[in-house]
Parts: C-alpha cells; sequence; structure tokens
C-alpha cells in the first residue's frame, strides 16, 4: 500500500498533528513515571526511604494527575488535528503563528510544572496543583487552540459530525471550568471552605466532562476512520452521547459531595442525571467495537491484521465502561456513597475510567495515528501493530483491571469495616483489618509496577515511531504492523497478524 | 439528526448547563467565612500541598484521613498538641517545618472547618433509624 505524494499544504497540518502525538507520549510517559514513585510511596518502607532521598509524594501526586490530563488532552487534541489535515485546506501564516504559539506555550506551561512543583510551589489544589502563574500559558495556548479550530470546524457547524460539536464543546467547556477552577484566588471564594468545595468539585467534574467529550470524539472519530462508515458520526445515537454525556459533565460530580453543605436539589439533579451517561456510552463504545470487528473479519488481511493492537483497545474500552457502570452506580446511589465515599473506591472509579475508557481509546488512536507515518520517515519499517504488541495491550488490560479491582475491593472493606466500627475523625484507618493495613500498599504498588511495566513495553515500540524525524516530503508506505525482515511464515500466519 | 434539531438540543443544554451554574452559586445553604487566623492557616493547608494526602470534605488523597472534622475529637488545645505531634513527622506522615504561628493558624483552620459540617456521610449503629445522628446520608440529613 503506498501513500500518494502530499500536497505541499498539507505537510504542515501533518506535522502538527504529529508534534501533539508526541506531546501526549511525553505526558504520558511522565504522568507514568511519577504515578509508579506515588504507587510505591504507598508502602510504608519505600516511602521513608523516598522522603530521605527528597521525594515528596505532595509533589508527586499533583504531577500526576496534572500530566494523566495532559495526556488526555494532547492525545484528544492529536485526532483534532488529524481532522484538520483533512478539512483544513492551506495553513494560513495567522494560524501557523497561533499553532506555534499553542505549543511553545504548552512547552513552557509543561517544563514550568515539571521544575515548580519538586521545589514545593503550589497551589495545594486538586487537578490544578501547579502555582496558578503557570495557568497562564496554558489558558492562552488554549485560546489560540480554539482560534484556530473553530476557524475551520466553524464553517458549516451545524452540518458536521457529532465529533466536531463534541470537541467544540469541549474546548468551550475547557475555557469555562479552567477560569472557574481558580475561583479560589478570589478572596470571598478563598475564605469560605465550603463554597470553595463546592466550586471546585463543580470546576473538577467540568474540567473531567471537558476531557471526555474530546475522547468520545475521539472514539468516534476513529470509528468511522477505521470502518470507512461515515453515517456513525451522524447517529442518533452518537448525538444521545453527546447530549446525555454533557449534561453529565456539569451535574455528576455531585456524587462526590452529598455530604457537603449544599442545597439538596443540586444533589437530587446529579444523581437524577448520572446513571445515564455510562449507559449510553456503552452502547457507542459497544457498537463501534462490533463495527470495526465486522470490517476487520470480513476485510483485507493486512488491513485488519495491523489493526490487531487498535481493536483490541478499543474493544477493552467497551468492557470497562461496563465495569466503571457498577462503579458508578456504587459512588452515586446514596446509601452506597455513604459506605464508600472518602474510601479508594473513589480513586479506583477515577483510575478505571482514565485508564480503562479514556486511555484505551486514546491509545488506540495513537496506534492508528502512528500507522500512517511513512516507513521512509521512520527509516525502516518498524512495527505498530504486532502480535507482541498485541500482547501487550491484554496484559495492559489485565494489570489495570488488576490495579482497579484491588481499589475497589480495599476500599468496599473500608466501607464496610469503617460502617461497623465507627472510629473518631482524624484516627489513620482504626477501623481497617490488620490484614489489609499490611497488604493495601503493597499489592497496590505491585499492581502499578505491573501496570508500569506493560505501558513500558508498548511505549518502547511506538516512541520511537513517535519521535522519528519529521520528513516533510511524505513519501513512502505507512508503517504498518509488518516488519522488514520477516519469514515467509509469518507473512503466511492464518490470523494474519504479524510477529514483532 | 437535523441541524435545527441540533441546534435545540445544544440550547437546551446549555440552559441546564446556566440553570446549574446558577444553583450552585446561589446556593441559599449558611456558610461561615474563616477569621483571619484561619485563613492563614488556609494558606498554610494549601501551601504545603496538604490536600495531597488528607481530605476536606472527601477533597483530597487517600493516604491520610480525612481532617473535616478532626477539631472535634481534640477539642481546645489538644488539637495543637496533636498538630505538633503529628507535623514532626509520623508513620507515613513527612515532618513539616511549621513555625509556631503557622501552626496555629492550622489549628484555628481545621476548628472552624469542623463548625462547617460532617465531612464523611458516615453510616453507624444510632437511635435514628440505624444511623448515628447527624451521621445520615443526604437524603434525609436535615
Amino acid at each position: 500500500m503506498t501513500v500518494p505524494a502530499p500536497a505541499a499544504d498539507q505537510v504542515s497540518r501533518r506535522y502538527a498533528t504529529l508534534t501533539f502525538v508526541r506531546g501526549a507520549l511525553a505526558a504520558l510517559m511522565v504522568a507514568l513515571a511519577v504515578g509508579l514513585l506515588s504507587a510505591l510511596y504507598s508502602v510504608p518502607a519505600l516511602g521513608e526511604s523516598m522522603r530521605k532521598l527528597g521525594i515528596q509524594f505532595t509533589a508527586l501526586r499533583p504531577l500526576h494527575t496534572i500530566f494523566a490530563s495532559a495526556w488526555i488532552f494532547l492525545g484528544g487534541m492529536a485526532v483534532v488535528h488529524r481532522f484538520l489535515q483533512e478539512e483544513g485546506g492551506p495553513l494560513k501564516p495567522g494560524e501557523r503563528l497561533r499553532l506555534r504559539g499553542q505549543v511553545l506555550l504548552w512547552a513552557f506551561a509543561g517544563l514550568g510544572i515539571l521544575i515548580t512543583l519538586p521545589l514545593g510551589i503550589t497551589s495545594g489544589r486538586e487537578y490544578m496543583g501547579h502555582h496558578p502563574l503557570l495557568s497562564i500559558p496554558i489558558f492562552a495556548g488554549w485560546l489560540l487552540f480554539c482560534w484556530n479550530y473553530f476557524g475551520i470546524a466553524g464553517r458549516g457547524f451545524w452540518q458536521r459530525p457529532v465529533y466536531v460539536m463534541m470537541w467544540a464543546v469541549g474546548s468551550l467547556f475547557f475555557v469555562y471550568t479552567f477560569t472557574e477552577q481558580h475561583a479560589y484566588l478570589l478572596p470571598g471564594v478563598f475564605g469560605d471552605p465550603v463554597v470553595d468545595r463546592q466550586i471546585q468539585w463543580k470546576a473538577c467534574g467540568t474540567l473531567v466532562g471537558s476531557f471526555n467529550l474530546f475522547v468520545y470524539g475521539t472514539a468516534i472519530f476513529l470509528g468511522e476512520k477505521i470502518t470507512g462508515d461515515k453515517s456513525y458520526g451522524q447517529s442518533r445515537t452518537a448525538w444521545a452521547l453527546l447530549g446525555i454525556g454533557l449534561l453529565n459533565s456539569f451535574t455528576n460530580y455531585t456524587h462526590h459531595t452529598y455530604h457537603l453543605p449544599q442545597s439538596h436539589l443540586v444533589k437530587w439533579i446529579g444523581f437524577c442525571v448520572s446513571m445515564t451517561e455510562l449507559l449510553i456510552l456503552l452502547k457507542v463504545v459497544g457498537e463501534l467495537s462490533a463495527l470495526v470487528r465486522a470490517e476487520s473479519e470480513g476485510g483485507r488481511t493486512e488491513t485488519a491484521a495491523g489493526r490487531c493492537v487498535t481493536r483490541i483497545l478499543l474493544g477493552s474500552a467497551k468492557w470497562w465502561t461496563a465495569a466503571m457502570l457498577v462503579s458508578s452506580i456504587l459512588i452515586s446511589v446514596p446509601p452506597l456513597n455513604a459506605l464508600v465515599h472518602g474510601t479508594y473506591v473513589v480513586t479506583g472509579h477515577a483510575m478505571g475510567t482514565t485508564i480503562g475508557i479514556d486511555t484505551m481509546i486514546l491509545l488506540a488512536a495513537m496506534s492508528w495515528l502512528l500507522r500512517e507515518r511513512p516507513s521512509t520517515e521512520v527509516g525502516v519499517r518498524k512495527p505498530v501493530d504486532c502480535k507482541q504488541i498485541c500482547r501487550t495491550a491484554i496484559g495492559l488490560n489485565i494489570a489495570a483491571g488488576a490495579l482497579a479491582f484491588w481499589l475497589h475491593f480495599a476500599g468496599l472493606v473500608d466501607g464496610v469495616t469503617r460502617y461497623l466500627h465507627p472510629v473518631g475523625a482524624g484516627q489513620a484507618f482504626a477501623y481497617r483489618p490488620a490484614w489489609l493495613q499490611a497488604s493495601i500498599g503493597p499489592v497496590f504498588a505491585i499492581c502499578g509496577l505491573a501496570l508500569f511495566g506493560f505501558f513500558v513495553m508498548l511505549l518502547r515500540r511506538w516512541v520511537p515511531v513517535a519521535f522519528a524525524p519529521f520528513d516533510p516530503e511524505m513519501l513512502g508506505e505507512p508503517v504498518s504492523g509488518w516488519p522488514l525482515e520477516q519469514s515467509p511464515e509469518e507473512r503466511e500466519d492464518p490470523s494474519g497478524i504479524p510477529a514483532c | 439528526m437535523r441541524p435545527g434539531h441540533r441546534k435545540l438540543l445544544l440550547g437546551f443544554l446549555a440552559a441546564c448547563f446556566f440553570g446549574q451554574t446558577a444553583l450552585v452559586y446561589s446556593d441559599p445553604t449558611p456558610t461561615t467565612p474563616l477569621s483571619e487566623e484561619a485563613l492563614g492557616g488556609a494558606r498554610t493547608w494549601h501551601a504545603n500541598n496538604c490536600q495531597s494526602c488528607h481530605q476536606i470534605y472527601g477533597f483530597g488523597g487517600f493516604l491520610g484521613p480525612d481532617l473535616t472534622n478532626v477539631a472535634a475529637r481534640y477539642p481546645g488545645t489538644a488539637l495543637d498538641g496533636w498538630l505538633t505531634h503529628v507535623l514532626a513527622g509520623t508513620g507515613q506522615m513527612p515532618h513539616f517545618a511549621l513555625d509556631e504561628g503557622e501552626r496555629a493558624g492550622l489549628a484555628a483552620f481545621l476548628r472552624e472547618v469542623d463548625t462547617t459540617g460532617i465531612g464523611q456521610a458516615r453510616v453507624g449503629p444510632g437511635d435514628s433509624g440505624g444511623f448515628a445522628a447527624g451521621e445520615l446520608p443526604w437524603w434525609e440529613y436535615e
């Protein structure tokens, strides 16, 4: 299969997509590294050793949450730029300038956060743990992105597929929620702990909603590209997902605030809406993975084989969505919420949705985007999809599943024992059974280590492809799952999936 | 879906968003602003990123316990003593070199947070249908 010679104006747009792929993978690597250290911190002996080395959990946690969010936003943005590659036409000088500005501002902010947080310079807030001054380049970069995106997607906006709308709303939502996240800078908000938390929870919920819209849009765009079926982006199911997803993004955070002094009306609305989103998402992901599977089974062998990892990752997101539906019910139904809120169930739910749904969909997108890189750029035909990578994707799911299960299990045991043996506030887990106290940290660390290992195995293959120098000529065959040196037996493999 | 329907959907969602935002910002629940000393304590809380490990109203990390109502357990000056003890570093809690003023501010902050409500909806045995008074889930919490 060959790629047609590029139009000159396509080169810059293609480079923009690649830049965001690289940025997303870099953010993922940082999130993984500090995430692993955070997991190891939960083992008391290791935590103490790390403290002696000057590695503080107070720096690791915000670094992990910030760069995990960055991975999701940048991954989604890479897909958005892939869409702009087709729709944008020639890159205008102003657009190019804004794009460069956005990348430079975000690179500055990313480096700034990496340097300042370990030095103890922090806002002390959830998700926005960096110093508020570093929010300025992030916000300015986002506005530049919105300018470019709406300049292209705005044309014929109401006729466009649903993912264009999802990205548009997600972008505007980010502008709003990012501003709201900084409401604490107002003395009236900071000086009232209840109001501060009401607003902070609301803003965090909307932030998650914003990046969910980027991920949902990515899933639908990817499904459309892989299957070639453009009707899905216009379907009622897809638009229902947008409607329910959006409604959820500004209400379902309330399952974290049932016990916060605030209007019960806010809580009731949140509870009623929160049950709906995952059901519709489950339907969408299920339909998309069925479409991709059907296309692969009946399609061309090489194409189908090359999408092995994309299929696995997209398909696994369906099962994760089903699992997280159960977890969401645990957190959202008030009597159950009273039992488990404030335990590791919340962490398990957050990690399950972030890794199982968002990351699996984005990794599927990364595999698809990397496969488009011409082999002439990469130097040799390096496999992006192959048997080993497919096995790694399965291992990744198992490790993430073990981590999420353990956190839910430990949280549930904590919740039940807390119910049976209430203790005074501030008493550190006196209700927790001894066996759980002894095992919670080590098991968490082992699961985290396994997950990290599988991520490394995957990224070891993908990072060299992503970071190979860019070739503006854009000639040659795309990187496929087929390595250059391949035995005839491997080529004739009946599964159609190449070995690495 | 037709463009007209799409506009209606987006319009409806925008109205829901602004309605919900208005509900949160006009919440009639009475709250108490922090005193000057407690405000200093809130700054200390954030500057040291206490939220990484501890929660206030369930907001924060889970490495340490929720501290919303810790002041109720250590009334009066007992809280200052407890803070001095834990801030020196104990178990998984690292050492924090806070001066006396910062420690007093933190104590004031935790005392005033304690007066705002119950941080964790703990369901426990009690005399109110199996629930401890003041620890009911929100739909029964009055």
